[in-house]
Order: C-alpha cells, then sequence, then structure tokens
C-alpha cells in the first residue's frame, strides 16, 4: 500500500472534495456508530429501565438511554450532513452485531454491559479523538464524557452488586455470557479496511492493538478491581 | 393531529420550566395539591405527602431499598393503555418522533439545571443530576403520551409533570408516604 500524507478535513461540506476512499471510509464508520448507538439504546437501554432495583437506578437509566440515543442522533446529523440517506442509518437496514441478538434478561447483565460493552465503545471513540476528518474527531471529543460516564456507571453497580455472593455469582454469570461477545468487535487480523482508515489517519490503532488494549484494561476490571474471573476467549482470525 | 400539537406544547413547557429551583423548599397548597391529584389518580388516595430536605436525603429516599414498587408499576399500567390509545389516534412514526422530541428536550433542558442546582447546593454528584434528568424526562414523556392519547389536560401524568414545572421532584412512595423533594 502506497504511503500518503492524509489529507485534514475540516468540515463536512468540505469532504465532497476528498479523495473518494477517504469519503467512503468516512461515510461507513459513520453509518456503523449511527447504527449501533441505536442498537444499544433499543436492546439494552431502554428494556434496563424495567429491571433497575429502585426507582433511582430506573431514573438514572433512563438518563443513560437518552444519552445513548442522542449519541446517534448526532452520528445521524453528521451523516446527514456529508450524504448518507437517513434511513440507511437505523438498524432496519443493518443486521446486528451478534451481541445485539440476546434480548437483555437482568439488572446484572446491564451493569455488565456498561462495564464492558461501554469500555469497549470508549475504545472506538477515542480512536477517533486524532481523526483527520474534524467533525468526527469532535463528535468524539463531544461524546466521550457521557461514554465514559456509562462504564463507570456499570463499574459502581457492578462494585455494589459483588458485595453479596449472590450478587457476585449473578455478575460473573454475565461477564461470561456477554464478554465473549465483545473482542471480535474490534475486527479481523490483518484487516484490509482497518488498514485502510490507518493509511487515511481516520483510525489510528490497528485491530489487534485496539484488542488486545481492551483485554488489557477488562481484565483489569473484571480481575483486579471486581476479583472475579474474565473468560479466556480465542483470539479473532 | 390536534393532540399532537398538544405535545409540542409540552416540550415549550419543558424548555421553559424551571427545573428543580423549588427542590427543598416548604411545601405550599399548590404543590401539595398537584401530588393529591397524582396520587389520587394513581389509585393512592389520601397518602400522606412528605417534603425533602436536600439532595443527599432526596437521593437516599431514591434510592431506598424499601420503596413502595406499587407506584411504578400502577404508572406503568397506565402508560401501556395510554400507549394504545396513542397509536390508535396517530401514525407510529410522527408519533414516536412527537415523544422522543419531548423527552430529549426535557431530559437536556432538565439536567443542565439539576446540574446547577446542585452546584448551587455545594453538591458534586454527576450520577445524581442524571438521575433526576431522567426523572423530569420520563414525567415528560408520560405526560405527552396523556396528551397524545386525548386525555384531559387534568390526567394524572399532567399533575406529575406540573409539580416538576413548579421546581419539585416527586421521589415515589416510601413507607407509605409520598416523597416530595
Amino acid at each position: 500500500m502506497t504511503e500518503i500524507t492524509p489529507p485534514q478535513i475540516a468540515t463536512a461540506d468540505a469532504l465532497k472534495s476528498a479523495p473518494e476512499e477517504f469519503q467512503d471510509l468516512v461515510r461507513k464508520i459513520v453509518v456503523s456508530h449511527a447504527v449501533n448507538e441505536l442498537y444499544g439504546a433499543q436492546v439494552f437501554d431502554e428494556p434496563a429501565i424495567q429491571y433497575a432495583p429502585t426507582p433511582y437506578a430506573k431514573w438514572l437509566t433512563c438518563r443513560v438511554a437518552m444519552e445513548e440515543y442522542g449519541h446517534h442522533v448526532r452520528f445521524k446529523e453528521l451523516g446527514e450532513q456529508i450524504g448518507i440517506p437517513a434511513d440507511d442509518m437505523t438498524p432496519e437496514k443493518h443486521p446486528p452485531l451478534s451481541i445485539f441478538e440476546f434480548p437483555l434478561k437482568t439488572w446484572e447483565e446491564f451493569c455488565v454491559i456498561k462495564l464492558l460493552a461501554d469500555l469497549a465503545e470508549i475504545l472506538q471513540v477515542e480512536d477517533l479523538l486524532q481523526c483527520t476528518f474534524q467533525p468526527l474527531r469532535n463528535l468524539a471529543r463531544m461524546t466521550m464524557p457521557e461514554e465514559r460516564f456509562h462504564a463507570q456507571f456499570g463499574k459502581d453497580f457492578c462494585t455494589e452488586l459483588c458485595q453479596t455472593p449472590e450478587g457476585r455469582a449473578k455478575v460473573q454469570a454475565a461477564i461470561d455470557h456477554y464478554f465473549p461477545y465483545l473482542p471480535p468487535f474490534f475486527g479481523r487480523k490483518g484487516s484490509k479496511n482497518n488498514a485502510l482508515y490507518r493509511r487515511w489517519g481516520i483510525k489510528q490503532r490497528s485491530n489487534e492493538e485496539m484488542r488486545a488494549d481492551f483485554i488489557a484494561r477488562a481484565r483489569a476490571l473484571v480481575e483486579d478491581h471486581l476479583k472475579l474471573t474474565l473468560p479466556t476467549v480465542p483470539e479473532a482470525a | 393531529m390536534a393532540t399532537l400539537e398538544a405535545v409540542a406544547a409540552l416540550v415549550e413547557r419543558a424548555r421553559a420550566a424551571p427545573w428543580f429551583a423549588a427542590v427543598g423548599a416548604p411545601l405550599g397548597a399548590a404543590g401539595r395539591g398537584a401530588a393529591g391529584d397524582y396520587l389520587r389518580g394513581l389509585g393512592f388516595a389520601g397518602l400522606p405527602i412528605d417534603g425533602v430536605a436536600d439532595w443527599p436525603q432526596a437521593k437516599a429516599l431514591a434510592d431506598a431499598p424499601d420503596w413502595d414498587p406499587a407506584w411504578w408499576h400502577a404508572e406503568e399500567r397506565l402508560r401501556h393503555r395510554l400507549l394504545d390509545a396513542a397509536t390508535s389516534r396517530h401514525a407510529r412514526a410522527p408519533l414516536l418522533a412527537a415523544l422522543t422530541e419531548a423527552m430529549m428536550c426535557a431530559s437536556e433542558t432538565a439536567h443542565d439545571r439539576a446540574a446547577h442546582a446542585l452546584a448551587s447546593a455545594g453538591v458534586a454528584d454527576d450520577a445524581l443530576a442524571r438521575a433526576a434528568a431522567g426523572a423530569g424526562a420520563q414525567a415528560c414523556y408520560l405526560a405527552a403520551l396523556a396528551a397524545a392519547a386525548g386525555s384531559a389536560a387534568d390526567h394524572l401524568f399532567g399533575a406529575k409533570f406540573s409539580l416538576f414545572e413548579a421546581g419539585r421532584w416527586p421521589l415515589g412512595i416510601v413507607a407509605g408516604r409520598l416523597r416530595l423533594f
């Protein structure tokens, strides 16, 4: 692959004059974020309100759901500015990631989703903080504080749940169930798409680096902080 | 379509409301009256209404393990009935868009005001500001849903929203008493 100096694209309008490949990659990543933020809000956050144990937890979950939905709206607005039809940024047009195919059943599962799936989201957003398409960089900076809060929400509630043997067992069961779906979020090893994203400076790190970082940070949370066990998952092909 | 205009009007009220401006103040006749209307509509007529002094006490009550889930379930049953009624009156897409706009507007405005009220009270608690915003957004959604379903203006969800509009936060029923912050 030929080395290039990636352009710095300052506005949504300026994207039109960027190389076609750059435009396609930006559109692809915006669609991915817009769709997955909405999937997450619909599949996990909204249903979790009924499982939350107290009004405080219910209202906090309600606000978190609104924030996730708000992220969808922001990515969708950016998508529309760069010419993506609104209908292409909703779950109806895209098959769900595997983690979204399992309906949420318990409060413990939701807390684990926030702890680990939102950590995975933080890594994805962190990787956009230096993105050469500046509207995407700005959006990453805007959503990052809320993403960090969501992961902290998961950490705080999981910590609370782990104060009892029954709670610890339920949190461990939820980790065992959901964690194996998360490392594949970061894509295949040696991915050509990822190489293109890095070539254009849209993303900064390889899938392998991201996955290794995610597993290390998840291990610190699950094993060092919660004193539970992180399941071993096979390395993605 | 007139009832969706009522939802739009509610968005304006949510935007203008002095969210959480009266929390901790002594309860007046108007607040007790609206709270009584809400309780009566929910099937808890005559329940005592207690004021709540400050944000830490409000958080403790909202997070109390001995809270009474009966009021939440009563609200949920009513919400499902209203949703059925509203979807029979309106096309699904514009209805959901109107309800979402009401909720988003309330969530953002209430969050800003809750963060300000907490800071003014010297309480640093991001999660509590978010929970307060979630409560406000939910109340606005329920009032909007009642409006979309063509319910009367004095519907119990309207009464609940009017408490938020008056700067209060109804925390639900704990130990047999409605706690009104």
